[in-house]
């Protein structure tokens, strides 16, 4: 199992932030495609890995899934996935900020 | 149609599917290297071969992977356990089922697992058999059985060395 603290993998940064609001599989790697100008590109398979990995981890929840309907199960994030995704927004920003140093050249 | 193909190399079994496809025939189901392909319109469909979580032969929440699939516009041609055939319409779009390299490294990682406790098993079947050679050395049955077992022996350690160079590559990006 992968350490909870490490650093997000792009396609979980990009998975927690599209499940904001209610969304289904199909509609994450639409909105993942939109937000990054088609660079990033989820594979079925990737996806289904991802989402199992955050529904363990208690990230994502099951927002919809009627049994015996044909409507697609849609997930939502969790105040743990919220805590998780602004943890990494710190780490990201710290990036961000200590990269400035090198244009900056002080 | 009917052909034969018996390779335990995912890649390679993936790439000789496509080549069908482009050529107008959709493979339609597998049974011990015995493949069978329907006609379709050349380069109708894309095939991807994945490996299932889970433990053994045993796949985790199989239904569950087929209606992700289904709504994602994949569909499963045939499963043996954890082994899944995979085809999507060109038409819908490009058809990768893993698109990063934590993920790739993953499913490598499963194959590998698989083979490996496929060889440990094998070993400890062909421990009999190696016994029966040893105490009957000039029987024809029991060397022949000796000489299957080494082939089986080789194929799945092929397969483990295959993984792991395809580990290493993913490891170096």
């Amino acid at each position: 199992m992968e350490n909870k603290n490490q650093p997000l993998t792009e396609a979980l940064f990009y998975i927690l932030l599209a499940v904001r609001k209610p969304i289904h599989g199909y509609g994450i790697i639409q909105e993942v495609e939109e937000m990054t100008g088609g660079r990033v590109s989820l594979g079925p398979g990737t996806l289904y890995g991802a989402i199992n990995t955050l529904l363990e981890r208690g990230w994502i929840v099951l927002y919809s899934a009627e049994l015996g309907s044909r409507k697609k199960k849609e997930y939502v994030i969790t105040a743990a996935g919220r805590e998780a995704f602004a943890a990494e927004m710190a780490r990201l920003r710290e990036l961000a900020r200590n990269g400035e140093k090198m244009e900056d050249g002080t | 149609m009917i052909r034969w193909k018996f390779t335990f190399d995912k890649d390679e079994e993936q790439e000789w599917l496509n080549e069908y496809a482009r050529q107008g025939w959709a493979m339609t189901k597998f049974c011990v290297g015995v493949v069978t392909f329907a006609p379709c319109q050349p380069g109708e469909y894309v095939y991807q071969i994945d490996l299932l979580p889970g433990k053994g032969l045993w796949a985790d929440d199989y239904e569950g992977y087929v209606i992700f699939m289904d709504e994602m516009g994949v569909e499963v041609v045939q499963r043996w356990g954890r082994w899944v055939y995979l085809r999507k319409r060109a038409e819908d779009g490009p058809f990768e089922v893993y698109t990063d390299v934590e993920s790739q490294l993953a499913l490598y990682r499963r194959i590998r697992a698989l083979f490996l406790w496929a060889l440990v098993i094998e070993i400890c079947c062909s421990i009999s058999g190696f016994s029966t050679l040893a105490r009957f050395p000039e029987d024809v049955f029991a060397r022949g059985l000796a000489g299957f077992y080494i082939v089986i022996l080789a194929v799945f350690l092929r397969a483990v060395l295959q993984c792991t160079r395809k580990i290493r590559e993913l490891e170096c990006q």
